[in-house]
Parts: structure tokens; C-alpha cells; sequence
């Protein structure tokens, strides 16, 4: 920590994450002050507690800043804060872009009852989309104005759309529900973790009361929910996520975008402005393919604007204008290294929940078997007790408080970071407020980093509150402000490992492009061969395009890599690329078994609306 | 040994599995990294001791060394410095050809200072990448039977050769020759002729077979096959050829590929007028609010300065010595 920062934090209340509202006053607080206001700080917390466990005292009175929702309902916006807070107003100096990409592969298997993989979706749902969707609800019920961006990509879409995985993720619900309630009663002599086994059955049911009454079971609409209200900017990918730069197909990287635009604008409501190229994938040409589908900005890592030709001005602080007119944003190095570096980034806090250390594998397996697969092979069950404590393999139990407390002074940091970031940026571009486009990993927030939501919500809170510098902004926003940008086009670059394409072209998984280049070159030319596809001749069409599309998932490549589900995307590629040779033998022989087709066309539903003469 | 048997094992297991076969582990290492440094330490001990059937782990083994040695001796790519590590080989060793003496400075052009933004070579992307992972992991799932299903063909029945770029300085390409074409040429051009990639720098020419700036070519056993390619030569355009290589130097091309141009691995040289920025504060721009002080730790603080002295560019007073400042 440094010197300014630690007397920024040292006049919160730091339970909750909140500062004084006057810097002025700030700047005054002295040591007896502090002292003070730590006694007041103590009494009223204990006072509120018994209370109001949602709502944030002021420092000035004796009132509440802000009284949240679940205590007065009926109570006006403006009758619940005493008015001691007041936003940022115009003088800010520059613009923070939070951009959260939120991605899952194509999983679902109506041919089996229960499905290893699906719990990949079942897990972000639970630990980061409904707690995200929560974190919105509350700043938007407490009146805190806020933007985000976020990337919705078609395939998770689709899945969180299809009622058949919605069923089943509420029967994963209840058996996780029914698992808080027994670990509830097995800790009872152990306070530490029955009172953590008591918060898991609490966030389980609150997902379920979430995901099932409030949303209809469609969260989807939750986030169109935000999108209208203008506070979320919903942008789209590729269709299945598949890595462009190694397509060297034009028209199979003109159907990814082009199926993902017609997907998107039918689920939420409005064609996104905004494309999130899948692993940040950008390759010279690609905007002019993205500008036929009408999107207006992309964004790349850091390197692709620095290494753009000619050269930019402001960095990464401006976007820049591709000849097609489609504006690039880049990433910010700092943010994004402070988040993720492993010597002072956040999630590593050993005070923060530990991934690796689950119910699943730390209990005894009678007690945990009923709630595994029929496979009876131990997975994680998403019940965690332990924070991250140390280095070494000894762990303590989770402190839901302490965590809190070191998520709000992450965000303090993060905030007065990006504060003296953005001063110092105002001096080096004279006729521009700059930008900061800070992207992450939506499953960063949750799933990994337990209480990464909570730092988002302090994050924007403190932003729209304890602050004037900076304000937040969405691409979109911003380009409407500011429409003249240095022309320049961006070099080849991704944000992988490297940042280029290795992770997804290496001898673990380089033998994928052979099938997937012919594939695509076979869809190119069935395409052009039946330009007006009939009865079982379209739909077998169609269903070869759905086949290559999901074959193509950076997924499995990166899977491939990384060694975590190895067999299954191995198994995924050989699938789907069978899937479509045979679609495209019989295709080209006239000859459709049409039971079969009907087969596939169950299994690979996705896009159903999809045309195959994207392809021509 | 597989990964499933590591996960079933104990850390401390796992950590007496790493001492005995010298692998290091860093001191934070999570259980998934433990078996990960362990699956690929055991893995490619055991590997190295097969022969090395692999052409990707022969060329991997070649970047490593071409990563080695300094840019500017990377020239004439890397596969002669491949040759030169590994005197076994010397049947691959490829024969570097130039068409045209003025080719010779072709290198990697010496941009001004070579600016590198290798935001993604570090230790962030790593970590990202491990989240990125995360997304898929449910704990040991490697222990279910394994899934069934049917093996992909490896040929399609038509000629192809394709290549793509990796990064700046590696391509790989992936071909697939018929048997009837191979014998048919063969039988006229001659059988004692080698199948050969030959890859061609086509950086700003119209390429008609004849113009190339430099060529050099990579004997190839498999008429089904692919390799890696380190050029070395990032912004350079190339091309492949698949063909007959006589032992009198003739080459029969059978097959073309596509021609791909290498990406950029440093700040571009070109400026426009409207646009234009000191270099000073360009990289104030990109070394972030080292002098805006604030939240930086001081480990971060030397890394830049360092990057910055690595490259080169100075601005006064950010790098003075505290003394020459009194």
C-alpha cells in the first residue's frame, strides 16, 4: 500500500467500503478526528447492524446516506438518502470503460440425463451472472448511476435461453440447497463453518428465488433489463466463440459475426453496437467484415494499438478508426496488471475465498454422494470453506466479513489508482479526456475470484460517490463524445498467452485446422452450390452450418492446451466435423437420411434461425 | 503419467514427486499448477527418451534456441541456428538460398529502437489464462471413463498446403499430398528426389514463382504432415511451396499455399502528420503513471525503467540517478 492510499482508506467505514463524500473535509481529518470518527463509525455500526444491514450511514448525521431498498420499499429515492451525497457532476478528467466478456462453449445433452460439462454453466450462473444481475439490482434500486460494458456472447445466450437447461439448473439448485442444509446441520458444533455453510444455503436460495420468480428463469432479460435502462452496454462476439485469425476463411469470419449479430439482436431487443472479438482477435481486414454487420467498435489487447500502423498518438487512451470506419479499443496495461498480477494482484488476498479447496473432495464421500453425478466421480460442488490463508498448503477457515472488508479496500486502491492514472493522463492529451477500457474475464468476478461481485459493486459505488476525476463510461458513450479519432489500422494480436495466436495454435492442438479449414471451404461451396435449399436440403444445410460454427470454439483448442476437459473437446472436434462431413457427403450425393438429420438437429439446436447462405 | 493419477494424489505427494524428478516448483503454487509443472516435467522427461517422433517438439525445441540468441543474430531464421544446435540432424539441415545478393540484408528490419509492447509476454496473461481455465475445472473429471468416439481421417483426397502465422516470428504450416500425385511426379522428375517445403519471402513483390526476396527449404518426410517455421522476420509476407527437390538443386513445386504476412512485433515508424507525438511521450503514454507515483510498488516501478532502458528511449529527469538530481 502506499502513503496516499493508506489515509484515503483509514476514513472509510470500511465494513461497508464507503468514504466521506468531501474531499475537503478529508484532507482535514486528523489523527484525534479519525479517532472520532471511528468511535461514531463503531457505535452506529453496531446500532445498524441490528437493523439495517443493507443500508450506509453518514458520517455528517446520524441519518443514513443511503437506506437500501429491502428496509423501505415504499420510501421515495430521494427520501432515502439525507443528502449529504452528491455524484461527480461534469468535472471529470477522464473516463474509466469496465468491460466484463462473459463466454461459455456450446454444452448441452439432451441425450443424457446429467452431464459433466454442463455444470460449467450451471457453476457461472451461481457464482457470477446472478450475483452480477444482483450487484445491477442494487446499485439501480439505490439510485447509483453506473455503466458497464459486457459481452454476451451467443453461445451462453443460447444456453441461458433453453428450457432445458434452465430445468436442470434448478434441479442442481435444490440438490445444492439440500446439501447447505446438511452441511448446516453437520457443522452445528463449528461455528467458523456453520455460520459459511449458512451464507452458502443463503446464496443458493437467493439464486433460486433470483433465477426462478424474479427473472422467469431467463437472465437474459435480466441484462436487456439493464440495457434498457442505459446502464449496461451488451455487446456480441463471434457466434461460438471461434478464434478468427486462424479461420482464413472471409466467409466462415463473416458468418461467426454475422450469426452472432442477427442471435443477439433477437434475444436483447437492439443490434449491438460493439463486437467483443473472440480471445481479442483482431487481424488486418476484420473490421470491414464487422462493418458489414453494422458494428461500430471492437476492442484489442493493449499491443494491437501500440503496434498499429501509423502510429497512435494517445495509446491506448483513444480508440482508434480502422479505414472502415469501426473504432478499436484497447486495453489498459495497469488496470488490468493489477488485477491479475501475482504479486499484488486482487484475487490473490489471502483473506479471499480458495478456489481449489471444495466439499467435493474434502468430505467424506457417503455424505457427499448423492449429490455427485451418477458417475459417482468427485467433482466440486461448490460449497468452499477456506480463504486462501498463505502460501503453503495450510488453510484457514473462510471470514465472509474480512473478505469484504479487503474487497472494499481493493476498490478504494483500484478507484485512487485509476484516479492518479487519469491526472496524469489529462496532461498528455491536451484536446481529449482519455479513455481507460479495462477488460476482464466475466467469470473472473465469482467463479474465480469469490468476492469479485462485491468488488464490483463497492467499485461503482465508490466511483459514483467518493470521487470527481474519473467517471465511467461505455465505448459506445464515448464515441458519441468524442467521433473525430486518429485513423489507423491495428496489428495482428490476441489477448492469449503471448498475445498472439500460440495458445490456440500449438502441437497440443494444432491439428484441429486441417479438419476445420476444409470444413469451412466445404460450407463455402455448398453454400454457392444451393443457393435456394428446399424442405430436408435447407434444413440439412443449416445444420451443417451449425455444426462447423460450433466445431470452431476456441474452446476446445484452448482446452486442448490448458488440460483440464481434454477428452471432451477432443471429442467435441471430431463430433462436430464428422457431424458436417457426412452432412456434406450426403448433401453432395442427394442422399439426406433424414432421421438422422432429425437426430443432430436435437442435439446441436443452437441458432435456430440461422440461414446457411451466410455463407455464400 | 497421466494427470488423473496426479490429482488423486496429495500435494505433499505431489511435491516428493516434483523433488525426485528435479522439477521446480514455485513457492505459491496451487495444487493445479503443482500437477501441471509435474504431468509436463514427467511427461517430457519420458518424452526426450522415445525418440522424438514429433516434428512440432524438434521445432519447439529449435525456437527455444533461436529464442536464445539475441534478435539481431536471428536473421536468417531460425531454422539455421535449429541446425546448428543440433548436429544429428544435419539431414534436415536446410539449404539457405538467396536469389538475389541484395536479399542479404533482408532480416528482421531494424526498426528504430524495436520498440516491443509485449504486454502479453508476462506474467498477468498468465494468470488470465489460468481464470480462463478455471471456467472448466470441476475437480478431477479425468478419472470417468474415457469418452468414445470415431477417429477423424486425416486426408480429404485433394492437395493442399496451408500456412498460418503464430506470432511475429513462427508460422506453421500443414499439407496433404496425394499418393498418386506424389508417385507420378516422382516417377518422371526423379525417385530419388526429397519432398521439400520451400518457403519463400514474398514481402512486397507480386509473387509469380521467380521474384521471391530469399527462399530457403525444409526437407519434409510426410506427404501428410505440418511444421513450424521460425522466420524471425516479423511484417515480412510469406509463401509455401511443397515439392520434389532434386539432388542437382532442380524443384518441382506441386502445391502452393496461401501467402501470409507476419504480424508486427513493434511500435510502427510510421507517423501520421495530423496525429503526431513525441517518441518521449509516446512511451510516457505507454509506461503508464510511473512519474504520476501513486500506486505503484517499487518492483513495478524498476520493471519499466528497466523496459525503458532496455529500450533505449530517455527522458530527462525520469532516470536520472538520484545523485546527478543533487
Amino acid at each position: 500500500m502506499q502513503g496516499g492510499y493508506i489515509h484515503t482508506i483509514k476514513s472509510i467505514p470500511s465494513w461497508m467500503g464507503f468514504s466521506f463524500p468531501d474531499p475537503e473535509k478529508r484532507d482535514q481529518s486528523c489523527r484525534e478526528d479519525r479517532r472520532t470518527d471511528d468511535l461514531l463509525a463503531t457505535k452506529r455500526r453496531k446500532k445498524h447492524k441490528q437493523r439495517h444491514s443493507f443500508c450506509v450511514p453518514c458520517v455528517f448525521c446520524d441519518k443514513y446516506l443511503l437506506i437500501a431498498e429491502q428496509c423501505s420499499p415504499q420510501m421515495d429515492l430521494q427520501d432515502r438518502s439525507c443528502g449529504h451525497y452528491k455524484s461527480g457532476g461534469s468535472m471529470e478528467k477522464g473516463y474509466l470503460a469496465l468491460v466484463l466478456h462473459s463466454h461459455l462453449p456450446y454444452v448441452r445433452h439432451p441425450e443424457y440425463d446429467q452431464f459433466l460439462e454442463e455444470d460449467w454453466l450451471f457453476e457461472a450462473i451461481t457464482e457470477t451472472y446472478l450475483p452480477l444481475v444482483n450487484v445491477f439490482d442494487g446499485l439501480v434500486n439505490d439510485g447509483v448511476d453506473f455503466r458497464i460494458t459486457m459481452s454476451l456472447t451467443p453461445t451462453l445466450i443460447a444456453m441461458l435461453t433453453d428450457p432445458q437447461l434452465q430445468h436442470r439448473y434448478v434441479r442442481h439448485l435444490n440438490k445444492l440447497i439440500d446439501l447447505a442444509e446438511k452441511e448446516i446441520e453437520r457443522t452445528k458444533h463449528q461455528p467458523e463453518f456453520n455460520a459459511l455453510a449458512c451464507m452458502y444455503r443463503d446464496i443458493f436460495l437467493n439464486a433460486r428465488t433470483v433465477f426462478e420468480e424474479k427473472y422467469g428463469r431467463n437472465i437474459v432479460t435480466a441484462f436487456r433489463k439493464f440495457q434498457d435502462l442505459g446502464k449496461l452496454e451488451i455487446v456480441t462476439c463471434g457466434a461460438t466463440h471461434g478464434f478468427l485469425p486462424l479461420m482464413q476463411n472471409k466467409n466462415a469470419v463473416r458468418a461467426q459475426i454475422k450469426v452472432a449479430v442477427d442471435h443477439h439482436t433477437k434475444h436483447l431487443g437492439k443490434a449491438p453496437v460493439g463486437i467483443w472479438l473472440p480471445e481479442c482477435g483482431y487481424f488486418e481486414g476484420l473490421d470491414e467484415i464487422a462493418k458489414e454487420a453494422g458494428i461500430r467498435y471492437f476492442f484489442t489487447d493493449s499491443h494491437g494499438i501500440f503496434h498499429a500502423t501509423p502510429r497512435p498518438k494517445y495509446g491506448v487512451y483513444a480508440p482508434l478508426v480502422c479505414r472502415s470506419g469501426v473504432a478499436a479499443f484497447g486495453r489498459d496495461i495497469e488496470s488490468s496488471k493489477q488485477v491479475w498480477s501475482s504479486v499484488e494482484g486482487y484475487p490473490g488476498d489471502y483473506n479471499y475465498r480458495e478456489f481449489y479447496r471444495d466439499v467435493g473432495f474434502d468430505l467424506d464421500y457417503d455424505t457427499i454422494r448423492p449429490y455427485l453425478h451418477d458417475d459417482g466421480v468427485r467433482v466440486n460442488l461448490g460449497i468452499k470453506y477456506y480463504r486462501i490463508t498463505g502460501k503453503s498448503d495450510h488453510k484457514e477457515p473462510y471470514v465472509r466479513q474480512r473478505a469484504l472488508e479487503r474487497a472494499a479496500d481493493h476498490a478504494g486502491n483500484f478507484m485512487f489508482n485509476r484516479q492518479k492514472q487519469i491526472e496524469w493522463l489529462a496532461g498528455l492529451l491536451p484536446d481529449r479526456k482519455p479513455i481507460i477500457v479495462a477488460p476482464y474475464d466475466a467469470e473472473l468476478y465469482g467463479h474465480w475470484w469469490f468476492e469479485g461481485p462485491d468488488w464490483i459493486n463497492f467499485l461503482l459505488r465508490k466511483i459514483a460517490y467518493d470521487q470527481k476525476t474519473i467517471k465511467l463510461t461505455t465505448p459506445g458513450e464515448y464515441l458519441a463524445k468524442y467521433p473525430k479519432n486518429q485513423i489507423a489500422t491495428p496489428s495482428l494480436s490476441s489477448w492469449g498467452y503471448k498475445g498472439y495466436a500460440e495458445v490456440w495454435l500449438n502441437s497440443s492442438n494444432d491439428w484441429i485446422y486441417r479438419h476445420l479449414h476444409v470444413a469451412a471451404e466445404r460450407m463455402v461451396e455448398l453454400a454457392q452450390q444451393f443457393p435456394g435449399g428446399e424442405g430436408a436440403l435447407r434444413r440439412a444445410l443449416n445444420q451443417a452450418a451449425r455444426e462447423l460454427l460450433l466445431a470452431q470454439s476456441s474452446d476446445w483448442s484452448f482446452i486442448m492446451k490448458t488440460g483440464s476437459h481434454v477428452e471432451y473437446a477432443v471429442k467435441r472436434t471430431h463430433d462436430h466435423v464428422l457431424r458436417f462431413t457426412r452432412l456434406y457427403d450426403d448433401i453432395k450425393a442427394g442422399a439426406i437420411d433424414e432421421q438422422w438429420l432429425a437426430d443432430i438437429e436435437y442435439k446441436d439446436n443452437i441458432f435456430p434461425d440461422i440461414d446457411y447462405r451466410v455463407y455464400a | 503419467m497421466k494427470k488423473h493419477d496426479l490429482l488423486s494424489k496429495t500435494v505433499a505427494e505431489l511435491k516428493a514427486l516434483a523433488k525426485k524428478h528435479g522439477i521446480s516448483l514455485s513457492t505459491g503454487a496451487k495444487k493445479a499448477d503443482i500437477v501441471k509443472a509435474v504431468a509436463k516435467g514427467v511427461s517430457g522427461s519420458s518424452k526426450s527418451k522415445g525418440k522424438a517422433s514429433v516434428k512440432a517438439v524438434r521445432t519447439s525445441q529449435a525456437r527455444k534456441t533461436a529464442a536464445k540468441m539475441k534478435p539481431s543474430k536471428r536473421t536468417a531464421g531460425a531454422t539455421r541456428t535449429a541446425a546448428k544446435k543440433k548436429p544429428s540432424a544435419s539431414k534436415q539441415k536446410p539449404t539457405v538460398k538467396r536469389s538475389r545478393p541484395s536479399a542479404r540484408s533482408v532480416g528482421r528490419t531494424p526498426l528504430r529502437g524495436t520498440w516491443q509492447i509485449t504486454a502479453a509476454r508476462e506474467e498477468p496473461l498468465r494468470a488470465q489464462e489460468r481464470v480462463a481455465d478455471a471456467k472448466y475445472y470441476t475437480g478431477t473429471v479425468e478419472q470417468r471413463p474415457s469418452a468414445r468416439f470415431d477417429p477423424l481421417t486425416h486426408e480429404y483426397g485433394t492437395d493442399r498446403i496451408a500456412l498460418m502465422a503464430r506470432d511475429p516470428y513462427v508460422a506453421f504450416a500443414y499439407w496433404e499430398l496425394l499418393q498418386a500425385r506424389l508417385e507420378k511426379e516422382r516417377s518422371w522428375f526423379g525417385w530419388d528426389s526429397k519432398l521439400c517445403v520451400r518457403v519463400y519471402d514474398v514481402t512486397g513483390v507480386l509473387f509469380d514463382g521467380k521474384n521471391a526476396q530469399a527462399y530457403f527449404d525444409q526437407e519434409v518426410y510426410d506427404r501428410v504432415g505440418s511444421w513450424y517455421f521460425d522466420f524471425g522476420r516479423p511484417m515480412h509476407s510469406f509463401c509455401a511451396d511443397l515439392g520434389l527437390l532434386a539432388p542437382n538443386g532442380r524443384f518441382l513445386t506441386m502445391i502452393r499455399s496461401n501467402a501470409v504476412t507476419m504480424p508486427r512485433d513493434g511500435v510502427s515508424d510510421v507517423m501520421d502528420e495530423e496525429w503526431l507525438l513525441a517518441d518521449e511521450d509516446f512511451m510516457k503514454l505507454y509506461g503508464g503513471s510511473v512519474s504520476g507515483a501513486g500506486g505503484f510498488s517499487s518492483q513495478q516501478v524498476q520493471e519499466l525503467i528497466s523496459q525503458r532502458r532496455m529500450l533505449k528511449i530517455t527522458s530527462p529527469g525520469m532516470f536520472s540517478k538520484p545523485k546527478a538530481k543533487k
